[in-house]
């Protein structure tokens, strides 16, 4: 699974790409949204983890941008601000899950564990909802 | 207590609660990703097997870094909230000597992105903090340095103005998108609200009301970025509470 992570904090992108590959994942990271939209352009990516902080952006708009696209792309928000408030508006805007900063390999393995079975499902499933875990 | 005691410190709480909700808000968010970046290199090494060698040098290396970040960002927000709690004295101010100071910090910044500082001859007579000073110097050089493009031809000026000086720092870079330009200098005890605005320059616009001047940026007719801070003219005083809300 190719997951592309979106950060501009360089040392926690760098460091989170390295533990998806420990968790059998590839990773790619882009340090802003129009990086990402790059690279989304032209690799394939199965899923998304994007800070909802970027310098001078908003991942959250970004966040509604990638829902709004056709195709199953699991977008999990990564953000240290994580609350009620950021969670919920993050799932309006189609978010597949939240993870409050800072996280865990254990979180990620998580994180994996569920993308992998709703790829898994959505594949089985055309029809099934596109975006949003259950 | 007179109406104007009364309202200054009003203005004075409003400040103090705004800095205390930047710190809880602002400050915790922008260390979390450095703690996490260690956190997770920890566990990443703790689950290598001993074959696995060749990511041992990057984690080491995120975690110098990452510590380092922490480091920087505890030493520039304390340093901030010491001078805001203490006032120190104005005093009469070398300029010259805080400017070569505050270029020999970022002596390996310049040199890597080759840029060109170009100093005044002479300064004028003005009245700071010179440790406040030089951090306002390095934030606005760095600043340059780092967004000016390559090979930055960065320009630092005077000029008098009524009732004091007006000190800047002007490059030939890309310049600020104007959609950020409003926020630049976001006030500290405000920072909590603002949404990716750098500390640096709140910093410095704190810094800069404490010594009675303030901040601004300006776009040049022909590109770049043009930043200033003004100081009043030499008054042996100790500084005013700090900018009103």
């Amino acid at each position: 699974m190719m997951i592309l992570i979106v950060d501009d904090q360089p040392n926690i992108a760098r460091v989170t790409g390295v533990a998806l590959q420990t968790l059998g994942c590839q990773a790619l990271v882009a340090s802003s949204i129009r990086a990402a939209k790059h690279l989304l352009a032209t690799e394939k990516i199965d899923a998304v983890l994007l800070d909802v902080h970027l310098a001078g952006e908003s991942g959250l708009d970004f966040l509604s941008e990638l829902s709004a696209s056709p195709g199953p792309l699991p977008v999990v928000i990564s953000t240290a601000l994580a609350g009620p408030e950021i969670a919920g508006e993050a799932r309006r805007r189609g978010a597949f899950d939240c993870l409050a900063k800072p996280y865990s390999l254990d979180d990620l393995r998580t994180q994996i564990a569920a993308i992998a079975d709703f790829l898994h499902r959505t594949a089985a499933t055309p029809t099934a909802p596109q975006r949003v875990a259950p | 207590m007179s109406k104007s005691s009364d309202q200054q410190l009003r203005q004075e709480n409003l400040r103090l609660k705004g800095d205390l909700l930047s710190v809880a808000r602002r400050f915790r968010h922008d260390l979390l990703s450095p703690v996490g970046s260690i956190q997770i290199a920890a566990e990443v090494l703790a689950q290598m097997r001993p074959e696995d060698t060749a990511e041992i040098p990057n984690m080491a290396e995120i975690l110098k870094h990452s510590g380092g970040e922490i480091s920087q960002m505890v030493d520039r927000v304390s340093f901030l909230l010491l001078a805001s709690a203490q006032p120190a004295p104005l005093v009469k101010i070398d300029m010259a000597t805080i400017l070569t100071e505050a270029l020999r910090e970022l002596e390996e910044n310049i040199g890597r992105g080759t840029a060109r500082v170009q100093l005044p001859a002479t300064w004028p007579e003005v009245y700071g903090v010179a440790a406040w000073l030089h951090v306002v110097w390095v934030n606005l050089l760095n600043n340059a340095v780092r967004h000016g493009g390559s090979a930055p031809k960065i320009v630092v000026a005077w000029r008098a103005e009524p009732g004091g000086f007006r000190f800047s720092v002007t490059d030939d870079g890309p310049g600020v998108p104007a959609a950020r330009q409003a926020a630049l200098f976001t006030p500290f005890d405000r920072l909590h609200t603002a949404v990716g605005v750098g500390l640096g320059l709140s910093i410095v616009e704190r810094l800069i009301a404490l010594q009675g001047g303030r901040c601004g940026h300006e776009r040049p007719a022909n590109g770049g970025a043009h930043f200033y801070f003004t100081l009043p003219a030499a008054t042996r005083k100790t500084p005013d509470s700090p900018h009103p809300p």
